[in-house]
């Protein structure tokens, strides 16, 4: 009935405006995504260094500075890609990892890391069962837990910095400086063992995400929750794998950030969150879940660590920089976003 | 059903958290005056001491103490004149200070220095017109130079002892050093017979002012501040004084207009360090050559001192080393160790030094920066003293740094309130001694403190 | 008027949580020592006021459905805005909190353009903003702290009791008087229960007329006019401010956010009020008062959150469940009571 009274009112047969063809930039952005900002960067760098850019010790100096980042990006990357944003409980993961890999050194070395990685996971199990049985908020609720983490470290050992050598026996002595060398060890006396380290987890993160169901269903998840569900996928599980992975991944970063800086405190990890996330936004995965590559995060992460870079072959201040990483990260989300919008995949 | 649980479970969580602060709240104070190991020293407080060494031990190093005549108090100067009912106080402060000892063997409570105010003619806004590298320019930074016809009206003395009375000390926050200073401060108030309350605001500025009014409120004899930032302590320390309390700062300097509602600063002379430590530096580079600077954060009283006390110096002595770069990349090893990094791959051979703020985290992130650049030549040189930079200096990392010790700075802040509450003139600004620690004398700062 | 039904149960205490806990607060206060005096009452609520500001923004803008985390960069740079003015302009003190406020309104109005016309989500948005702000402060004041300098007028003014029986502070009497003025906004005009309306739903919002990308834009633009007349307003009652303020021990961010759950503001959106986070926010200024140490204030604060999560989480999955929004969990509901087939 209505259909034909429709009929009789419309004069002229109506057409469709709406635009279909695809705009090739979008497309192209959105395929190639990051890697183009990278090789741009990489121009720019050549330009403003006179060519040393890809000297021996700048190589170094930009692989080392992203080796921790990139370590907590190749977990944080479940997190988002699952479609829960992003982690907020990174700094204090950090930190908590590295507060009990020092405080168990007596253990030996290896018992130390053991124990800072089951730290990190105990974290993970804990947004995991909140987030994916009880689906909580996803950042209110790794928000909260950063505090609560916080507050518990703080209070037991009483906002102290942990020294390794100070808490080690005397027969540990040798595990302790074990522990602190992690951080200082060259492969080959090139290339740092932190940055190995770095690219050995992206490299397991990708098989992960790639070859088995895991990395499968995530996608699912990430892209709808619901049909996931449906779909018959154990989604609590998945979500507590996710979340375990990011744990273990940001602890790794903190025992390597304790090593590093030759103690261990509260304060390890601050602003770890940010930067990770903006990594791993810079690499084009999608915030809304379900989208994105473990390359694209590399390129992230790499594009971060040149943009700090060259803006110090600028001469540009610490805070200076900040100005322009925040307008760099604003551009280049919303380039994300519109990509996406226009070839309505968001 | 599961809510109403909750909910009650809730409710009684908070319930017993509640009452556990409290409790915590009530007792804190009753905790304090517990004896701890250092305290043992306090127990010989014989009256063997005869006058005359008291008098002997007080006129120290610092006979010219232009700043105290100037104030307008008396220096002491052969006897001290200490009122009766502050006697036997007075004796047991004296036999503190001889037998409380810092970890490296140096004594706690020794009398503090002054050091000249040279005479700039021109305010502070005059003095900023002038370049950076102009001793100049900082004077008002550098030297607590205020106008002593502006200050407050102080409390009166009650001239009757040390002995008994309250004092609540304010940190900045946690930290080793903050710690190492706490305990030694702990062990002074035990050893002179003062109890104290210690509130540690974690280094936020919005919670040392609620700190400062909960001190208030809690009326005390004295309070001790390490001012967050230069500039809130004028407001700080104002309010304590309008309440009718004795203030004093201690370690970090205050904005020099703050010293009008301050009885006495103390704490290291920052920048007469650093500029010790530039002569040396730039002797050692014979005189040319390129230097960086990391700074500490970005406004607080050290990162004058430790970027422009050293660049001010060596622009005066040395005028063809040039300063290449000032960056402030926080207390991070790993962001220190990008910067250098980027700095060796960006001026290469031209980068001769860098002084850094902070012998531990910076020293260890600016060290491997320049060991992995195969570097060892750049001379690093560092302010403070830690257990992690003496390392450094040890095994020939770190070319120099600067001696501060912390315990002392802890012991001096005691040892001048004591004196307050004696009834002694105290001069307005008490310096600790200073030193700088190389790879030859690194063995007398040995154990370190923190 | 109807008198309501009273029940004193569970959903009654979570509907109240943020004045019974006040209530608990204030009973621990009778065993504290010098809890009750004027000089701490006043110092306290004065002290806690930063963060009220903050707190109204920040639920403001949850309500509206979004997370603004710039408020706390927002009000320091307003501080340091309306300090540098008057230093250096010597500017009547008046025009530079004008021009403070103006300058949170800006960044309002930015955060809310960047929600709505480009459609970055507001969190990230606000994590870019955060930097930008970040840098802006550092090449305004180049690091440097600034202070009121000897001009104490307006710092007595605030510092000092605006009724002279009351141990109340001016500048937190001037917050309370704006907390009401937004509650009545949000409670009895038309664009308040818009905001309520498009937090709650956003496409309902739209289809049933309401031009929801105004709504959202008014709620960032108001978040920010309170932070930065909270922040400027701070800046000459504190007496100086710097740019890392905030950044160490519980950020006033935190604060404000904890407040908002513990208020009862759904994280969702759509629900909330700005008296619930005031009061909380009272509750937790006192509780720091209370706990002397940073440690367990970081503590307690940090568990207090944790638990109204928990709760509110556990009481949406129950709902869910009961509700047969999620269908597998109804069937399990059903068996847990014996009701399936």
């Amino acid at each position: 009935m209505s259909e034909v009274k429709k009929n009789e009112n419309t004069t002229a047969p109506k057409v469709d405006t709406r635009k279909t063809e695809i705009n090739k930039f979008t497309l192209l952005f959105n395929k190639l995504g990051i890697w183009i900002i990278v090789v741009l960067l990489i121009v720019v760098g050549l330009i403003v260094s006179g060519g040393q850019f890809f000297g021996k010790s700048n190589i170094q100096s930009i692989l080392e500075a992203v080796a921790l980042v990139g370590m907590v990006c190749a977990g944080l990357f479940y997190v988002t890609y699952s479609g829960n944003m992003t982690d907020m409980s990174v700094p204090i993961t950090m930190a908590f990892g590295g507060v009990m890999a020092v405080q168990c050194i007596n253990f030996g070395f290896v018992g130390a890391i053991v124990v800072g990685l089951l730290a990190g996971a105990l974290i993970g199990v804990i947004n995991g069962f909140m987030i994916g049985k009880m689906r909580a908020n996803a950042i209110i609720w790794t928000l909260a837990v950063n505090l609560l983490i916080s507050g518990v470290i703080r209070v037991v050992w009483q906002g102290k910095m942990l020294y390794a050598e100070d808490i080690a026996r005397e027969d540990m002595q040798d595990s302790a400086n074990l522990f602190y060398s992690i951080s200082r060890t060259y492969i080959g006396g090139v290339i740092s063992l932190m940055a190995i380290v770095m690219l050995v987890m992206f490299f397991i993160s990708w098989i992960i995400h790639t070859k088995t169901g895991f990395g499968q269903k995530l996608k699912i998840i990430g892209t709808n929750y619901e049909v996931a569900k449906f779909s018959g996928i154990n989604c609590t599980r998945q979500l507590m794998i996710a979340y375990v992975i990011n744990g273990l991944c940001s602890a790794t970063a903190g025992i390597f950030y304790a090593a590093l800086r030759k103690c261990a405190s509260y304060e390890n990890g601050t602003g770890y969150d940010f930067d990770a996330l903006t990594a791993i936004l810079l690499g084009g995965v999608s915030l809304n879940g379900g989208k994105g590559s473990i390359a694209g995060t590399i390129g992230g992460v790499l594009a971060y660590g040149m943009l700090n870079n060259i803006l110090s072959w600028v001469g540009l201040g610490t805070y200076s920089k900040y100005l322009v990483q925040g307008i760099v990260f604003l551009f280049i989300v919303w380039l994300n976003t519109y990509s996406n919008r226009k070839l309505g995949k968001a | 059903m599961m809510k109403k649980s909750l909910a009650i479970l809730l409710s009684g969580t908070m319930l017993l958290s509640a009452a556990f602060m409290t409790g915590c709240g009530g007792g804190s104070s009753s905790e304090a005056p517990k004896s701890s190991a250092a305290s043992e020293a306090s127990t010989p407080a014989s009256s063997a001491a005869p006058e005359a060494s008291e008098a002997g031990s007080e006129a120290p190093a610092s006979s010219a103490a232009p700043e105290a005549s100037e104030a307008g108090s008396a220096a002491p100067a052969g006897d001290v004149n200490v009122p009766e009912a502050a006697k036997a106080s007075y004796e047991k402060l004296l036999a503190a200070e001889e037998s409380l000892m810092t970890t490296d063997n140096h004594p706690m409570m020794a009398e503090g220095l002054s050091f000249d105010v040279p005479a700039v003619d021109g305010d502070a806004a005059a003095m900023e017109e002038l370049p950076e590298t102009d001793k100049n320019h900082w004077h008002y930074k550098e030297y607590l130079d205020w106008d002593q016809s502006a200050d407050a009206q102080f409390p009166e003395s009650p001239a009757d002892g040390q002995e008994g009375k309250k004092v609540i000390l304010i940190v900045h926050g946690a930290h080793a050093w903050t710690t190492c200073y706490t305990e030694a401060f702990k062990a002074a108030c035990d050893a002179v017979g003062m109890t104290y309350d210690i509130y540690d605001p974690n280094w936020d500025q919005a919670n040392q002012d609620s700190y400062v009014d909960q001190a208030i409120n809690e009326r005390p004899d004295a309070i001790v501040v390490i001012p967050v930032s230069a500039d809130h302590a004028t407001q700080q320390f104002k309010k304590i004084t309008d309440a009718g309390i004795p203030a004093f700062c201690s370690n970090t300097t205050p904005e020099a207009d703050a010293m009008n509602f301050i009885i006495s600063y103390t704490g290291p002379n920052d920048w007469y360090q650093m500029r010790t430590l530039a002569a040396m530096l730039g002797e050692s580079m014979e005189g040319k050559g390129g230097v960086a600077y990391i700074t500490h954060n970005v406004g607080g009283s050290p990162y004058y001192a430790r970027c422009y006390g050293p660049m001010t110096e060596l622009a005066e002595k040395y005028p063809d080393i040039e300063t290449l770069d000032i960056q402030s990349p926080g207390f991070e090893a790993s962001e220190v160790k990008q910067v250098v990094a980027d700095w060796i791959t960006k001026f290469g051979d031209k980068l001769n030094a860098i002084v850094l703020a902070d012998d531990s985290d910076q020293a260890i992130g600016a060290v491997e920066a320049c060991q992995a650049a195969e570097r060892t030549d750049i001379k690093i040189v560092a302010a403070g003293i830690s257990k992690q930079g003496l390392e450094l200096v040890k095994s020939g990392d770190l070319f120099g740094m600067s001696y501060q010790t912390c315990q002392g700075d802890a012991g001096l802040a005691v040892r001048t309130v004591s004196e307050w509450f004696c009834g002694i003139d105290v001069a307005r600004v008490n310096y600790l001694s200073t030193d700088i620690a190389t790879k030859d004398n690194a063995s007398s700062f040995e154990p370190c403190q923190w | 008027m109807e008198k309501k039904n009273f029940k004193l149960n569970a959903a009654f205490i979570n509907r109240n949580r943020s004045y019974l806990l006040l209530v608990l607060i204030m009973i621990c206060g009778l065993f504290a020592k010098n809890f009750y005096t004027p000089y701490n009452i006043q110092a306290v609520t004065g002290n806690g006021s930063l963060v009220i500001w903050l707190g109204l923004g920040f639920t403001i803008v949850l309500i509206a459905g979004h997370m603004d985390m710039t408020v706390m960069y927002m009000s320091t740079f307003a501080a340091l805005l309306t300090l540098g003015l008057h230093a250096d302009q010597k500017l009547p003190w008046l025009l530079c909190v004008i021009i403070g406020a103006l300058m949170g309104v800006l960044n309002g109005l930015i955060m809310g353009l960047l929600v709505t016309k480009l459609k970055i989500h507001a969190f990230i948005a606000s994590i870019g903003m955060q930097l930008v702000l970040r840098g802006v402060m550092y090449v305004y004041c180049n690091g440097k702290e600034l202070s009121i300098g000897k001009d104490y007028t307006w710092n007595d003014m605030l510092n000092g009791k605006l009724i002279p029986f009351l141990p109340l502070s001016t500048y937190f009497i001037i917050t309370t008087i704006f907390i009401f003025g937004v509650m009545v906004i949000l409670r009895y005009t038309r664009l308040g229960r818009n905001i309520h309306m498009v937090g709650g739903n956003a496409e309902t919002a739209w289809l049933a007329g309401i031009k929801s990308d105004m709504v959202v834009i008014a709620a960032f633009v108001i978040s920010g006019l309170a932070a930065g007349l909270g922040g400027a307003l701070n800046g000459i009652y504190s007496g100086a401010a710097n740019v890392t303020m905030g950044e160490k021990g519980i950020s006033p961010f935190y604060m404000a956010f904890t407040a908002c759950v513990i208020g009862g503001t759904d994280i969702y959106g759509g629900k909330g009020s700005v008296i619930w986070t005031y009061v909380s926010l009272i509750m937790i200024a006192f509780l720091k008062a209370l706990c002397k140490s940073t440690e367990l204030q970081v503590l307690v604060i940090g568990a207090a959150l944790v638990l109204c999560l928990v709760y509110e989480t556990v009481a949406k999955y129950n709902r869910d469940k009961v509700l047969g929004r999620r269908p597998n969990l109804y069937i399990e509901y059903k068996n847990e009571t014996g009701n399936a087939k």
